[in-house]
């Protein structure tokens, strides 16, 4: 079909047009396609009678989710709308196509809800082969709201059928959907996944969907689809406000504008589609010349590299005991705070890399990935040396992301280069091959150049290329800094591809790093640098990019600049601080700051972070770790504790102080790390967990808090946590107190089948549970050890059990 | 609808924290005052309702032209022979479900906190939907107390029924999950009796 020959036209509403032939609509319309095909056959006449080249079967919600009370099979129910549509079309005698409509699924995707982005997938290919089996033209994804359930179902698409997809999505009037996806994430992740048509369905009229339809346009050279509904709808009779006529004259812009298709969602009837027909006629479509802007996106925000922006290399263990041990622990919040604070810093692009000895880095990154586009809009960088794991993350990805990485070798450039043009990333190539790093920059740019070529061979463009000519450190290879700068210089100029560069291996091995450090980013930057991996908590190197913006006439009216530092500029002064840049503090945080005099006790008490961890600091010098712990943050928690019980603070109070005391347990944890005491904080291991069913887990993460800041390791399972998984960590890690949450009483029974499990599998372990509607009765009588009615008890049952009573 | 927390929902908030009389600690005020904000600023309000009429049957209430029966007794109870209904739902939306965990992570006080004013908030939403349904209605006609799937011995499971009727997904954007837990999780389900 060629999308731009001329104004196609789709047709209208179905469901209106089903009541109003008296179709007997159940809980599930689509089973008229069995029960009742003429009155479907009469919508779909009626719609080729008023003009529609393309008419939708009326399989909305034929997925198996929505199919699970019906007599029909999803498979029948597909066909028999897809047969429905063909004969009318054959009735007809006219060149109509007909699309496979697909809704969403109305499950709840992984991490929000249960299902998992493998099972969306296997529903979107099951009813995709029944409707192409039947005959289907195209397939069509509309009212979708969820980016990355969208993906699944055009990878379905595109790995089981031949057909050609379309997607539509339902936009609310901030120009995102009800989950969140932003209008031009959606056409820039669509486009690089190689979907057919994208536009807009539902939700509003013409009139308010048009801008969303021109930022389509702005960032995405595809044909555009435009089914809205007959205006807005009155909340009490459900009737739309546009007549036939109106809804005409407001379709018209979307003509001038040059879009492929036009059609009508809720509230139009043929009436509407007739006046389509009169709009389109004599114009055509307008093809935009392809985009060659650099886009990186997640569901959320997208990032056009114009600029120098920072990539953020916090998340990666290399190097990072601390972070190693999170990593094995699973404690996937570390690593979320990790990304919290580098977004919060400024970073626009997150590099995210979990690869650890003997960890199975494919399964922790695919979770990574799913935890932090489900909390930051960030877009990730997905760092890996292993095409599976790669190709893993990009699966599951909500958004076009950039790969970390690939160099000149062309085994290494024919394995990942194809897996990136599949799944639409851009990429990172390393000015490098077999032979290592050549000295001369000449040399890096000839393999900068070859990467570029195996790129085009694979269907990637300069647009999607990020050349990384590679830091050498100034203390071994000095003179083959200046090769570095000239390589970046002059790939962009040969080969208009983006540049990317790790800073800090620049001052490797010289004393004062920062200097060095920020020094070089400026020169990579004057050379031309797109993207600098740094450390955006360092307060220098944020400075250095924020002030070459400036300097390189790009912070127009130095704007974004004082808006930063006139704040911070006052706050250092308020405080005093003349050689040291403090972080900018958002309301609310200030609750954390210091204050002057008083003891780690009264500190913790009061939740001063900063002041305990200044006086955990402090308190290193003259004392050893161990001691800190049990005579001054022990003490401290404890009288926290007790203040709770006798209702002299509440649950906030209790946490503030739990975080403090957290804060001075870093510094020693951080401290014992770094002079490898060979001795440990922790008490004991407990493992945790949200049963399965249950998605509510601030009662779990509050236990967690508080027992880490008793010092005790947790083993964080998070929620949703199938009773299998819970049994397999136990037992692995020789765990002996497990803690179990459930907050509803629908769950209560997935605890007691985790805590039948444990028992099964014969594990010398014991059971503690919480939850609102637990009691302590109840918990015995699921064959639960403890009952824990708050945090501060879970707290008291562990320390009895492991023995560190009066620690 | 553009529900917003004020001052006077403090007390309801700190309720909702286990709140019991004592010293409110400076940090901890400053978090609240900043939740609230946060709260206001992250929530985006949707909602949807419908108007029913009802029987009383055996099996329950049974609602026209909707396919659904509500069973048990509580429900009979609570609509007290009123022969018409509301269905109503409002959500905060998902990015607040979001802002909670983000807090969570970063200040777990702040994130408790905030997680209340959510449902404060959710809850005066639900109040102001209720006062639009009432402006909606004629005369002096207004809506009752509401009632909710899980309530009394009406099961959790009509959720199912609930959302479907609301066209929930459609207009708010909630979903369920396969435990009936309505998605975002700051969400209002209920049925409410109409009344003179």
């Amino acid at each position: 079909m060629d999308y731009f020959d001329k104004i196609h036209i789709l047709d209208g509403g179905m469901g209106t047009e089903l009541v109003k032939k008296n179709a007997p609509m159940g809980k599930l319309p689509e089973e008229l396609n069995i029960t009742h095909p003429e009155i479907v056959k009469d919508v779909h006449r009626s719609y080729i009678e008023a003009g529609a080249d393309v008419i939708y079967t009326c399989s909305f919600g034929a997925n198996p989710y929505k199919c699970k009370h019906s007599d029909h099979s999803v498979g029948e129910i597909v066909k028999a709308s897809v047969k429905n549509a063909k004969e009318a079309v054959k009735e007809s005698g006219k060149d109509v196509r007909v699309a496979l409509s697909m809704g969403t699924i109305g499950d709840i995707l992984e991490p929000f809800g249960n299902l998992k982005f493998d099972d969306a997938y296997e529903m979107y290919k099951e009813m995709m082969t029944a409707g192409e089996e039947a005959g289907a033209d195209i397939l069509v994804l509309e009212t979708q709201t969820d980016l990355l359930e969208v993906k699944a179902g055009v990878l379905a698409a595109k790995e089981n059928t031949k057909l050609p997809v379309w997607v539509t999505m339902t936009f609310e009037p901030n120009g995102r959907t009800f989950t969140g996806t932003l209008v031009e994430s959606m056409a820039i992740t669509l486009e690089s996944l190689g979907v057919d048509a994208i536009g807009v369905n539902c939700s509003l009229g013409p009139k308010e969907l048009l801008p969303f339809v021109k930022r389509m346009r702005e960032v995405s050279s595809l044909p555009l689809i435009v089914k809205p509904n007959a205006g807005l709808p009155d909340p009490r009779t459900g009737e739309y406000d546009l007549s036939a006529e109106d809804f005409a004259k407001d379709m018209k812009e979307f003509v001038n504008i040059g879009v492929s298709m036009l059609g009508g969602c809720c509230g139009t009837t043929p009436e509407y589609i007739r006046g389509l027909v009169d709009i389109t006629k004599g114009h055509k479509p307008v093809k935009l010349k392809e985009n060659n802007h650099s886009y990186l996106c997640s569901s959320r925000e997208y990032v056009d590299i114009t600029k120098v922006h920072v990539v953020g290399e916090r998340v990666n263990p290399t190097g990072k005991k601390v972070f190693q041990q999170a990593l094995i622990n699973h404690d996937i919040d570390y690593v979320k705070n990790q990304a919290i604070e580098q977004v919060e810093a400024g970073a626009k692009i997150l590099d995210v890399n979990v690869g650890l000895p003997k960890i199975d880095e494919k399964g922790l990154m695919v979770e990574v990935v799913k935890e932090l586009q489900a909390l930051i809009g960030t877009p990730l960088q997905i760092d890996s040396s292993d095409p599976k794991v790669i190709e893993a993350a990009l699966r599951v990805y909500n958004g076009k992301a950039l790969v970390n990485s690939v160099n000149g070798e062309d085994k290494v450039l024919d394995t990942i280069l194809p897996i990136a043009k599949k799944y639409g990333a851009a990429v990172i190539g390393l000015a490098m091959n077999e032979g290592g790093i050549p000295n001369e920059y000449e040399k890096r740019v000839a393999i900068a150049g070859h990467i570029v070529e195996k790129c085009a061979k694979y269907g990637i463009g300069p647009k999607d290329i990020y050349i990384d000519c590679l830091t050498l450190a100034a203390s071994v290879q000095q003179k083959e800094v200046r090769d570095t700068l000239n390589a970046i210089r002059l790939v962009k100029e040969k080969y208009g591809v983006h540049t990317v560069l790790g800073v800090s291996n620049i001052s490797f091995g010289l004393p004062k790093r920062e200097y060095i450090n920020t020094t070089f980013l400026t020169l990579a930057m004057d050379a031309g640098l797109d993207l600098a991996i740094i450390n955006p908590n360092n307060a220098a190197m944020m400075g250095a990019v924020d002030a070459f913006l400036v300097l390189d006439n790009v912070d127009k009216g130095a704007m974004e600049y004082v808006d930063k530092y006139a704040q911070i500029a006052a706050l250092e002064k308020a405080q005093g601080i003349t050689n040291k840049s403090v972080k900018l503090v958002k309301p609310g945080e200030a609750a954390g700051n210091d204050e002057a005099g008083g003891t780690i006790f009264d500190h913790i008490l009061k939740g001063l972070k900063d002041s305990v961890a200044k006086d955990a600091e402090e308190l290193l010098k003259t004392k050893a770790p161990l001691d800190i712990v049990n005579d001054d943050l022990i003490p401290a928690l404890d009288r926290v504790g007790e203040d709770f019980e006798k209702g002299k603070s509440f649950l906030p109070q209790l946490l503030a102080s739990a975080s403090a005391a957290e804060a001075g347990f870093s510094v020693i944890k951080e401290y014992m790390a770094q002079n490898k005491t060979g001795e440990t904080i922790s008490k004991g291991e407990i493992v945790l967990a949200t049963v399965k069913g249950d998605v509510h887990d601030i009662g779990k993460n509050i236990v967690k808090t508080i027992l880490e800041n008793y010092g005790f390791t947790v083993i964080d399972l998070g929620k949703d946590v199938p009773p299998e998984k819970v049994v397999e960590v136990t037992r692995e890690r020789n765990i002996k107190l497990v803690g179990l949450s459930a907050l509803m009483t629908t769950t209560v029974a997935s605890m007691e089948e985790t805590i039948k499990q444990l028992h099964a599998a014969g594990l010398d372990c014991k059971v503690m549970v919480g939850g609102a509607v637990l009691t302590e009765e109840f918990a015995m009588q699921i064959g639960a050890d403890f009952y824990s009615k708050d945090a501060k008890q879970s707290a008291d049952i562990a320390k009895k059990f492991f023995g560190c009573e009066g620690a | 609808m553009d529900t917003r927390l004020t001052i006077e929902d403090k007390s309801e908030i700190l309720r909702y924290l286990g709140y019991r009389g004592s010293e409110i600690t400076d940090g901890v005020e400053k978090r609240i005052e900043a939740c609230m904000n946060k709260a206001n600023e992250v929530s985006k309000i949707g909602y949807s309702y419908r108007l029913f009429s009802v029987s009383y049957e055996e099996s329950g209430v049974v609602v026209q032209n909707a396919l659904m029966t509500m069973p048990g007794n509580s429900i009979k109870k609570h609509l007290a022979g009123a022969k018409k209904v509301a269905f109503m739902c409002v959500t905060l939306g998902r990015a607040f479900d979001v802002e909670v965990e983000a807090q969570m992570i970063k200040d777990p006080a702040s994130g408790v906190i905030l997680n209340a004013c959510g449902i404060a908030l959710t809850e005066k939403a639900a109040d102001e939907l209720q006062a639009i349904i009432d402006g909606s209605l004629e005369g002096s006609l207004h809506t009752g107390v509401r009632f909710s799937p899980g309530y009394g011995d009406l099961p959790l499971s009509l959720q199912e029924d609930f959302l479907r009727v609301l066209n929930a997904e459609k207009y708010a954007g909630i979903r369920l999950n396969s435990s009936y837990l309505c998605n975002p999780s700051k969400t209002v389900t209920a049925v409410c009796a109409i009344i003179d």
